[in-house]
């Protein structure tokens, strides 16, 4: 029984493949696909001719079709410079510039217009957007901004206040994301970095008293950090290291939702969600 | 829309070779062809529209596809888990001839297995991936694989064993 032929005869008769009932217009089907999520009706060439040998052949023929273009673009940038300067010196017959003549200079530098389209360069930056969503949870409105308290007779470090009952401290903390949001990957041998610092502002009409962030990454068991406070309002807790085989193996980042909270002295509560890509070890491929 | 027939035709030769025995194989280890069907069509346009399209498209398909049915699963309920404690069955085979494991069994036995090493068993028993085919497609080592193989293959052993003449 354990031998590799009759298993391989078990898990095919287990499930039998079956060939796809219209196979051109699976086909069809996918290739729509393909060139919607690359974007444009050349991008699947790229797909097709990666680090492979003809890769070099392929960004070959992508450099020389920009330097066609950017061949033509000076071409045309030539002509109607050309076309101007006759204009003008056919029109006003008064001060002929003798060095006017619109020989090849113009086309000798490349016309910026050859540089990739501003539409293209504004989607390729595939910036992680945080997604930031704040909750504070028993916030009801507070009934004045937040005052600079000049006129605030109480003493101005509110941190520890162990007064049993301030009167009516009914606003959550405000927490304010200030860091950055990164990839980060799985624990691994190569790809770095696995850990990303988090970093808030936290500030609450009477004082913090605690605070933290916790997250589910995948499969992985839930964690919690407590955000430590550092100068001033500034908190900051570690999101990570997340054990290999966590998120599912796949290039694409698993987005993992990292709640950040505060808890002041009236046990308002204030949470505020930010999105962690996480990158599968499995995507850190060697080589 | 202008396809350039290199990708056209890794996507015809995959559907007319492949794609059935892929989607049969993800069905395996997931017990939910829809599903699988699915996730092989996404996978494949995932797969051949990146930059870097892995060598072996099928082998990388099925793991994807594998894992983004189990996510599915996870993400609807605790099917997933149902099937990770599913103890294999004992004595469940018990017909005269001993010769045939119904399809279930083998189901029961895949599913009961870690998860690395359904993969890994679907790859190389089903598709008859190559051991260096598997680890790259896993990102791990060939020892990585052929210890999980071993593994697997003791307890296929011991499930499915009991059926054999």
């Amino acid at each position: 029984m354990t031998d590799d032929d009759e298993l391989r005869r078990l898990f095919q008769d287990a499930e039998p493949a079956q060939q796809p009932a219209d196979p051109d217009a699976l086909v069809d089907s996918l290739m729509a696909r393909i060139s919607a999520a690359t974007g444009s009706a050349d991008a699947p060439e790229t797909a097709d001719a990666p680090e492979t040998a003809d890769a070099p052949a392929a960004s070959r023929w992508r450099i020389l079709g920009l330097y066609g273009a950017g061949v033509v673009a000076a071409i045309l940038l030539a002509v109607t410079l050309y076309a101007c300067g006759a204009r003008e010196e056919a029109l006003p017959l008064v001060s002929p510039s003798p060095t006017a003549t619109p020989s090849a200079t113009p086309s000798a530098t490349p016309s910026p217009s050859v540089t990739p389209s501003p539409s293209a360069s504004a989607v390729s930056t595939p910036t992680p957007s945080p997604s930031v969503t704040s909750t504070p949870e028993s916030e009801p409105v507070p009934p004045e901004p937040d005052a600079p308290a000049p006129a605030d007779p109480a003493p101005p470090d509110p941190a520890p206040e162990p007064e049993p009952a301030p009167p009516a401290d009914e606003s959550a903390p405000r927490i304010r994301l200030t860091s950055t949001i990164d990839d980060i990957w799985e624990v691994n041998d190569m790809c770095d970095p696995q850990t990303l610092l988090i970093r808030a502002t936290i500030v609450d009409d009477v004082g913090v008293t605690s605070a933290g962030i916790r997250y589910v990454a995948g499969s992985a068991a839930p964690a919690q950090r407590q955000l430590v406070r550092g100068v001033g309002d500034e908190f900051t807790a570690t999101v990570g290291p997340i054990e290999a085989g966590s998120v599912a193996e796949q290039l694409q980042p698993t987005n993992v939702e990292v709640e950040l909270w505060a808890r002041d002295e009236a046990m308002n509560v204030a949470t505020l969600r930010v999105t962690v890509p996480v990158r599968s070890a499995w995507a850190c491929a060697p080589g | 829309m202008a396809p350039v027939p290199g990708v056209r035709e890794r996507v015809a030769a995959f559907v007319a070779h492949e794609y059935g025995k892929v989607v049969a194989a993800v069905t395996l280890a997931t017990r939910d062809r829809d599903r699988a069907e699915d996730a092989v069509q996404d996978a494949l346009v995932a797969a051949l529209s990146s930059d870097t399209p892995p060598d072996n498209v099928a082998a990388w398909v099925t793991v994807t596809a594998i894992n983004h049915v189990r996510m599915a699963h996870r993400r609807s309920g605790a099917q997933a888990r149902a099937y990770a404690k599913l103890p294999p069955e004992p004595e469940q085979m018990d017909d005269a001839t001993g010769q045939v494991v119904d399809s279930l069994t083998v189901h029961d036995a895949v599913a009961a297995l870690p998860d690395g090493q359904q993969q890994i068993v679907t790859l190389y028993y089903y598709l008859d991936t190559p051991v260096a085919d598997i680890a790259q497609a896993l990102g791990v080592t060939t020892g990585t694989v052929k210890t999980q193989l071993h593994r697997a293959r003791s307890a296929l052993g011991s499930t499915l064993g009991k059926e054999a003449p």
